[in-house]
């Protein structure tokens, strides 16, 4: 057994603690950078949307040409990511995460765009952390 | 096959959220431990075999195998046999498994509460004063 002390991570979750003010952060940004570096993205263009606002992602598949296996591949771990995002600390991205797993097994390049689209949302965003703590203590942080 | 469980002992994400939250607004301490070479812990439940590794020298006489008497990394129960051992453990410390889910352990002797939360071999510890945790 070894005792590593008070807590930085877990599962990749990062958290830093404001005890004074009883607040604890999560956050997932080493995550988020380790993804972009992985995809070629850490010098990407950013997006301040998690989706692209303008067209209708229902109905990509009717245009998009659909992806070759090693495309194919690369959405499905992208969206895996992105799900592992959602669930630990990105739930704003939950929308986008459900739209783009709806076609997990027959996604068109337009998925894929999209996908990406939200990868460089999150590099805009990677520092975003979810707030624990009580209403009460929130008033008196600083911010 | 002579086994039925073999799952890992993982807890729910939801559980790690929400002792979170609780250590913040009740400005417990957080400890985190980790449980070296986890898996060659437990004793093996049933008769296990194995081929002689290669590079041991072996008697004459053979062919020979090997009984395990604990667990190795890559045995297909290793993780369930983890979860036994540690269970066991952590009971005999008096710590009550929660029923909502199975790795999350409570502790309240002198109204001091202790939750301990188990992912595989990493172990979180909440407590309200650092003495406890020892």
């Amino acid at each position: 057994m070894t005792d590593l002390g008070p807590i930085h991570q877990f599962l990749g979750l990062e958290i830093e603690r404001d005890r004074e003010n009883r607040l604890l952060y999560v956050h997932q940004s080493r995550y988020i950078h380790n993804l972009l570096k992985t995809y070629g993205l850490s010098e990407c263009n950013c997006h301040w949307t998690p989706q692209p606002t303008n067209n209708r992602l229902w109905r990509l598949d009717e245009t998009g040409k659909p992806l070759d296996e090693n495309e194919k591949q690369k959405y499905q771990s992208i969206v895996g990511s992105l799900n592992w995002l959602m669930l630990g600390t990105r739930q704003n991205i939950t929308s986008t995460v459900s739209m783009l797993s709806r076609f997990l097994s027959a996604p068109s390049s337009e998925y894929l765009t999209v996908a990406t689209y939200t990868l460089r949302y999150l590099r805009n965003t990677s520092d975003l952390a979810i707030q624990y703590g009580t209403e009460q203590q929130h008033k008196q942080s600083p911010d | 096959m002579d086994f039925d469980e073999t799952f890992a002992p993982v807890a729910k994400l939801s559980s790690v959220q929400m002792l979170l939250a609780l250590a913040a607004i009740h400005d417990w301490q957080i400890d985190q431990m980790d449980v070296v070479t986890a898996f060659l812990n437990p004793a093996v439940d049933g008769d296990v075999y194995m081929a002689i590794p290669d590079g041991v020298e072996v008697l004459v006489g053979g062919p020979w195998v090997c009984k395990l008497r604990k667990s190795l990394y890559g045995l297909k129960q290793a993780p369930r046999l983890w979860y036994e051992h540690i269970d066991e453990f952590l009971r005999s410390l008096e710590l009550l498994r929660s029923e909502y889910d199975p790795n999350v352990y409570i502790s309240a002797v002198d109204l001091i509460p202790l939750i301990l939360l188990l992912y595989v071999d990493d172990i979180l510890l909440f407590s309200e004063s650092p003495e406890r945790v020892s």
